[in-house]
């Protein structure tokens, strides 16, 4: 009886997310359609963006290379260039909006709708433009043969965890270069996870931006777990960025009896150099998560990058080191 | 003589494709069964691409369905129309179209020339070795699966636990020894000519019809029959995982696959288009197997399965959440309780004589001792007070996974804590050392003579640490109490044993041991504390005569 109830508040709430969806449907413009936007069995990837030229040609050759069949991206009103870029891309369905970033729950409704007109029984990837997605064996084999296996093996969801780069010591970064080439480090043993019940995922905290900008208020730090590839179906919903799905059984991408899930990570590119500028910007916007009081460090410390690194950072190599190290995981994968 | 291959086609009929075109090229007969699954239109490119070519032929298409009987109805299809087409083929292999070949194609010609009478076909008695994974085994031929498994899931189930309530027993036709195998074989044309003529083979496939997954047990139960030579083993290398799903090979396997002990490999992945392009290359040159690498493999295989089964143990990560009553640690380390106030000097002295490092303060509640103790921790783990205490079993799990290999050991007040306490003491890796009552010396160290307060504050250090000690009992952790007696008796034995725990093959030679308070400073407070009517668990009421001693 009690789980029947459950079971009907969370389907009750994940029917109000999609009328929130719905709502916000309203705030896109159709800029234009890619020529592969509907092709069977595609790997799509979705993101929304503002004023991202400076990591934009890295970001979609990245993707391209993974196998990505299109791109459905949302410009949230860009003004640096971004808008014209991705309007140049043959694989590149875009949208455009000048609406509220934070009506629309930071982004996420927006991809809800684009999600479930273009993404259903597709396997879909929600990334920003400054996250890079690692998985094993990522070298070698493209995300195709990932989704296939995953299929196989009755895993509709992915998890990556958010991994924190950041420089040894800030160099500048130009436009196409692999960000990964100055941001060369990052945390490699101090994240924590808790286990929430209401939707079964698991809260995963840590790394240096808890270490440098929550030490005060740890609780607050921002949340690395992120589910952003998944075997979309039309009444699925994200409810917070990507950390959060409905029906809750997408977040359980791991196992509880002692084995480990396949999961990968996104590596974080957002501490390149633009980083003080652009927290001043979105200061004055006001459009971000919890009142933006991550940007307020960033913005008030100029040298907030600079402090991130230290002798106990561990530079990365590959995702053979992140498995070794237990950040990420190949599960059953051969 | 020549060899055929009786090809089963299901999907990617682009690789299919250039897989046929290899064997054809390489000398060999090809049939090819398309499974009638697959859309007109792709079926008819493919056939118009492949249909003009010499040696090549197509069997009539038939609906498969996995784990039934089609399957088997179409390979003997295709062998059928093999052996009718080329009356010159000696051999057939059994091939699928997501097959490669792991050594060049001629190998396997002049190894089956050698070898002409022989029929390689991996054949297991049923009942013997647990052969399958994941599955059904003796159930396969003693019940009836007139049912879909992939169409009626729940139906299959259900009527597989009936005829388990009705001890259904089917019997089994004459002159028939269930045996199952890899269904990847070869086989002599002699031997195939005779299965598919055999007189009771109607009776067989009436049998076989209504069992399970009979593609592995057809040909291996009917080459038991009619063979004169059985090698049982496979030439085709197939894996399957513990959910009985095959192996997948990709292009990283590369280096890995003309090492195994095998002609072909099964399932390669139909988008690796590096092994797709070498392995079907005639000119791709190969040196001899080399038998290290084929183990290096089985061993890669291995671990990613105990990954996913049992996963690294003490690992709290996004894909591995045990259950909190299942949570331990990752190797075994060792807790201090009361430690620092007995000794002076304890983390050098041990550091001198072992090289392991006492954590003295990873615990602290000061700020500054923690920021101290946190600048030797590895990976940025020790930030803040605060971020431990935020999940402070988190803590202990990262510290101990960061630090496996070098024998972590702490000092730990179970007071300051008592949840992490409680999960300490239900952890099989810890190691507890507990000198009991040690928190008198912090009150002799206070010097506090004033009796009344004190009284109170010893009675409540008395019951939490009774609460200690019996969670302590009561859990998994490895318990050492020692009174307060027994080291002022012999103050090095304790520590000799914890650097033995430590480093079992430590020289024994005589250690000067980190200095203690004087007994007799220690011996007038406790005896001040009694006489005010404070008793304490110190053991050295028990223990007069070893008070004795001392003096």
């Amino acid at each position: 009886m009690k789980n029947l109830a459950r079971h009907y508040r969370l389907r009750l709430l994940r029917k109000k997310w999609q009328i929130r969806t719905l709502r916000r449907k309203k705030d896109l413009r159709n800029v234009k359609l890619g020529k592969d936007h509907a092709k069977k069995g595609g790997i799509f990837l979705f993101s929304t963006m503002r004023n991202e030229a400076l990591r934009l040609p890295y970001f979609l050759q990245y993707y391209r290379n993974l196998g990505v069949d299109q791109f459905f991206i949302v410009d949230n009103g860009s003004t640096d260039g971004t808008t014209e870029l991705l309007n140049a891309q043959p694989d590149v369905s875009l949208w455009h909006t000048e609406t509220s970033y934070r009506r629309a729950k930071f982004g996420v409704l927006w991809l809800n709708t684009l999600l479930n007109e273009f993404g259903h029984q597709h396997w879909c990837l929600v990334v920003d433009v400054d996250e890079l997605f690692v998985y094993p064996y990522h070298d070698t084999r493209p995300m195709r043969a990932l989704t296939d296996w995953l299929a196989g093996s009755q895993i509709n969801s992915f998890a990556a965890m958010l991994i924190d780069m950041y420089p040894q010591e800030i160099a500048p970064y130009s436009q196409g270069q692999n960000p990964l080439e100055t941001l060369t480090h990052f945390d490699a043993g101090n994240y924590t996870q808790r286990r929430n019940t209401r939707f079964t995922e698991l809260w995963i905290q840590g790394g240096p931006r808890q270490r440098q900008f929550f030490r005060a208020q740890p609780a607050k730090a921002p949340a690395l777990n992120k589910t952003p590839l998944v075997f979309w179906r039309k009444h699925y919903v994200y409810i917070s960025s990507t950390h959060l799905l409905l029906p809750r059984s997408l977040n359980q991408t791991y196992e509880r009896e002692g084995g480990e899930k396949i999961c990968g990570a996104l590596l974080h590119t957002k501490f390149l150099p633009d980083l003080h500028d652009r927290a001043k910007e979105e200061l004055k916007r006001g459009e971000h998560y919890a009142n933006s009081a991550e940007y307020l460090a960033y913005a008030e410390k100029e040298n907030a990058i600079s402090e991130m690194w230290g002798p106990q950072s561990s530079e990365y190599v590959n995702w053979r080191q992140l498995e070794r190290l237990g950040l990420i995981s190949y599960g059953g994968w051969a | 003589m020549s060899i055929g291959a009786a090809l089963l086609v299901h999907e990617h009929l682009n690789r299919a494709a250039s897989l046929v075109r290899a064997l054809q090229s390489a000398g060999c007969k090809v049939a090819i069964h398309v499974d009638a699954k697959v859309p007109d239109d792709e079926y008819g490119d493919f056939f118009k691409a492949l249909n003009t070519l010499e040696n090549v032929v197509f069997a009539p298409r038939i609906h498969c369905e996995w784990g039934r009987f089609s399957l088997v109805e179409a390979q003997i299809a295709a062998v059928k129309t093999l052996l009718g087409a080329f009356v010159d083929v000696s051999h057939v292999i059994l091939l699928s179209g997501s097959c490669l070949p792991n050594r060049p194609l001629p190998e396997l010609l002049a190894f089956l020339g050698q070898n002409p009478n022989t029929d390689f076909i991996e054949s297991v008695a049923v009942g013997g070795l647990h052969w399958i994974k994941g599955g059904l085994e003796a159930e396969r031929f003693s019940l009836f699966f007139p049912l879909s498994f992939v169409k009626h899931r729940r139906r299959f189930d259900a009527l597989v636990w009936l005829q388990r309530k009705l001890h259904v027993r089917r019997k089994l036709p004459k002159g028939l020894v269930p045996h199952i195998g890899s269904q990847w074989w070869v086989l002599t044309r002699a031997t195939l000519e005779e299965i598919l003529n055999d007189p009771a083979r109607e009776a067989y496939d009436r049998f076989f019809r209504l069992s399970w997954i009979p593609d592995e047990s057809y040909f291996q139960s009917l080459a038991r029959k009619h063979s004169r030579k059985i090698k049982s083993r496979s030439l085709t290398y197939a894996r399957f995982d513990f959910r009985g799903k095959p192996m997948m090979f990709y292009d990283d396997h590369a280096r890995f696959i003309e090492h195994l002990d095998s002609f072909f490999v099964r399932k390669v992945w139909h988008g690796a288009d590096r092994l797709y392009t070498t392995m079907l290359n005639a000119k791709h040159k190969v040196g001899p197997r080399n038998p290290d690498m084929a183990v290096a493999f089985q061993a890669s295989i291995a671990r990613a399965e105990s990954r996913w089964l049992e996963g690294r143990e003490g690992l709290f990560m996004q894909g591995r959440a045990p259950r909190l009553i299942d949570l331990t640690t990752a190797a075994p380390y060792t807790v201090l309780v009361g430690f620092n106030r007995v000794f002076i000097g304890l983390a050098p002295w041990l550091q001198q004589h072992t090289g392991i490092i006492l954590h003295e303060h990873i615990w602290a509640k000061d700020k500054d001792r923690f920021a101290e103790a946190g600048r030797i921790l590895k990976r940025n783990m020790a930030s803040s007070r605060r971020i431990r205490d935020n999940n402070a079993e988190g803590f202990l799990l990262n510290f101990i996974w960061n630090h496996a290999d070098d024998d972590p050991i702490f000092n730990f007040d179970p007071a300051t804590s008592p949840s992490l306490a409680k999960f300490i003491s239900k952890d099989k890796n810890a190691r507890v050392y507990y000198i009991r009552t040690a928190w008198v010396l912090d009150l002799l160290r206070q010097g506090s003579r004033d009796i009344g307060a004190v009284r109170a504050q010893v009675q409540a250090l008395v019951l939490k640490e009774q609460a200690h000690l019996a969670a302590l009992e009561k859990g998994n952790a490895r318990l050492r109490i020692i009174s307060l007696a027994e080291i002022y008796a012999q103050p090095g034995a304790l520590l000799e044993d914890l650097l033995l725990t430590l480093r079992p093959r430590l020289a024994n030679d005589n250690r000067e041991i980190p200095a203690i308070l004087p007994y007799a400073d220690l011996e007038a407070y406790i005896n001040l504390l009694e006489d005010a009517g404070v008793t304490l668990n110190t053991g050295f009421n028990t223990a007069l005569t070893m008070i004795g001693n001392i003096k």
